[in-house]
């Protein structure tokens, strides 16, 4: 049997991985509690606008896609709070103007077509040396972020009123905090995709409330559950010549099933 | 008659407020004094939601002025009673939040409810999750304390508890009470004060004079249309 961590490539891939494993969750437990998880869906439809255009000016589409994802989460929360649209609405514009963008882009170039298609479903092969940096540093950045705002973070969440009157800025902790699920979003293309970046998000944390636990406990089981999904969606992808996106949300939904289920 | 707290906490002066063409609030003059036991009391819509989210700033004052003289106002919305009970968080988690341990550790203590410190909040019922409410409240040491509705859906006997600790908080602790309810029996016996608003003020004075029994029988001051 050929061994995988013979492939500096694979190995790439997994740590970027389990990185994402364990910064995904801490931000998708804020997503699902403020019912903000299609947010996810929208701004990974607008990174790929930021890939496009990063594959267009031969800018690394990584950093592009970062881009594209914080600028578009700052007009989104904006236009939010600015109450001239429904903030579901504000997402569904968002998700169609950037793919409109996005197919223009494609159409404009003609040559990347098979890159893109790594970058809409996944592939650990697209993972360099450098994305692996900014991956490191981009994660800690949401770390610590979320680490210093946790318990305001929280509050907002719990009781948004009830933060406000504490005098808690609630508008700034939320503008920061979309600007770190954009972050978190695009760091997570290579691994599943940009179709299935939500699923990383948000199932392990639906998986892990079944277990009825506390806050932090609950991110917890979400990472631990996360970074088995990833390690075992890309060994099943390499051995049965698999997609990695594929088979990591995959598992992630049986398990989900499985809990739910018991 | 204005009660004799000589203090101004609230200065409510020519307030108006409108959502869209609908006018909710019209002209509304109100002091609320140091230490007072307030109720808001008014029919369904007559506004009384309205003007303590004036109060609080959240709602902007378009028409009129309103100055608070404290920083530590806390607020029970009526989120308070429809909680999402799927929420992953024990009690400690909650009262914690917005606080330090120790002042979180007090208010747990205040209202006690430190047995209850690592129960997940899905498991408490109406009243003890009301008592959560107060004890977050509590853990910003606030001077004001608003409430709204706090005691929908829960049963009499903890409604009496719940009155009890709010008793506790205005006569020992010194906090400012304002809450809205709908139920005028209770209120008018656990307030002091009474302001009913419906659209403006139409009532303001003692508790007593709210609702007055002669011969058995309760009248109550009527809301004209």
């Amino acid at each position: 049997m050929i061994n995988l961590f013979q492939y500096d490539f694979v190995v790439r891939g997994l740590i970027a991985g389990i990185i994402i494993a364990v910064v995904a969750p801490i931000i998708g437990i804020f997503l699902v509690l403020r019912r903000y998880s299609l947010i996810a869906d929208t701004l990974s439809h607008v990174s790929l606008a930021g890939i496009a255009l990063g594959l267009l000016l031969n800018i690394n589409p990584l950093l592009t896609a970062i881009g594209a994802t914080t600028f578009s989460s700052i007009v989104i929360e904006k236009l939010r709070l600015s109450r001239k649209v429904y903030g579901e609405s504000a997402l569904a514009l968002f998700l169609s103007g950037s793919l409109a963008v996005a197919v223009i882009l494609i159409s404009i170039s003609h040559g990347f077509n098979s890159t893109l298609f790594n970058y809409l479903f996944g592939s650990i092969a697209t993972v360099t040396q450098s994305d692996i940096y900014t991956v490191i540093i981009l994660s800690l950045v949401v770390v610590i972020s979320i680490a210093i705002l946790y318990k305001k973070l929280l509050f907002i969440t719990f009781d948004e009123d009830a933060a406000r009157v504490d005098r808690i800025n609630v508008n700034l902790i939320n503008t920061i905090f979309i600007i770190l699920s954009a972050i978190t979003i695009s760091l997570a293309i290579p691994i599943v995709g940009i179709l299935l970046i939500s699923a990383l998000l948000i199932i392990p944390i639906l998986t892990a409330l079944q277990f009825k636990k506390s806050f932090i406990p609950t991110i917890l089981i979400a990472q631990a559950l996360s970074i088995f999904c990833v390690l075992s969606g890309v060994v099943v992808s390499f051995y049965f010549d698999l997609a990695p996106g594929g088979s990591i949300v995959l598992i992630n939904l049986i398990i989900f099933l499985i809990v739910s289920l018991f | 008659m204005i009660p004799d707290h000589s203090k101004n906490i609230i200065e409510i002066k020519d307030v108006s407020f409108s959502y869209g063409s609908s006018l909710v609030l019209k002209d509304i003059n109100l002091n609320i004094h140091k230490g007072d036991y307030i109720g808001i009391v008014g029919p369904n819509g007559g506004g009384k939601t309205t003007l303590i989210k004036l109060i609080l700033n959240l709602l902007e004052v378009k028409t009129g002025s309103i100055k608070v003289f404290s920083k530590n106002v806390s607020y029970v919305g009526q989120k308070a009673s429809n909680i999402d009970t799927k929420f992953p968080i024990t009690v400690g988690e909650v009262v914690n939040m917005g606080t330090d341990k120790q002042s979180a550790l007090k208010a747990m203590e205040d209202v006690e409810i430190t047995d209850l410190k690592n129960k997940m909040i899905g498991e408490l019922s109406g009243g003890q999750l009301q008592k959560v409410f107060i004890a977050l409240a509590l853990a910003q040491k606030p001077e004001i304390l608003f409430l709204d509705e706090p005691t929908s859906g829960i049963d009499q006997a903890s409604q009496k508890d719940f009155y009890k600790l709010l008793k506790k908080l205005n006569q020992e602790m010194g906090i400012t009470l304002v809450i809205i309810s709908h139920d005028v029996d209770v209120i008018t016996k656990e307030a002091t004060e009474i302001a009913a608003i419906n659209q403006g003020l139409v009532f303001y004075g003692n508790a007593s004079e709210f609702v007055k029994e002669e011969h058995g029988v309760k009248f109550i001051h009527h809301f004209p249309e």
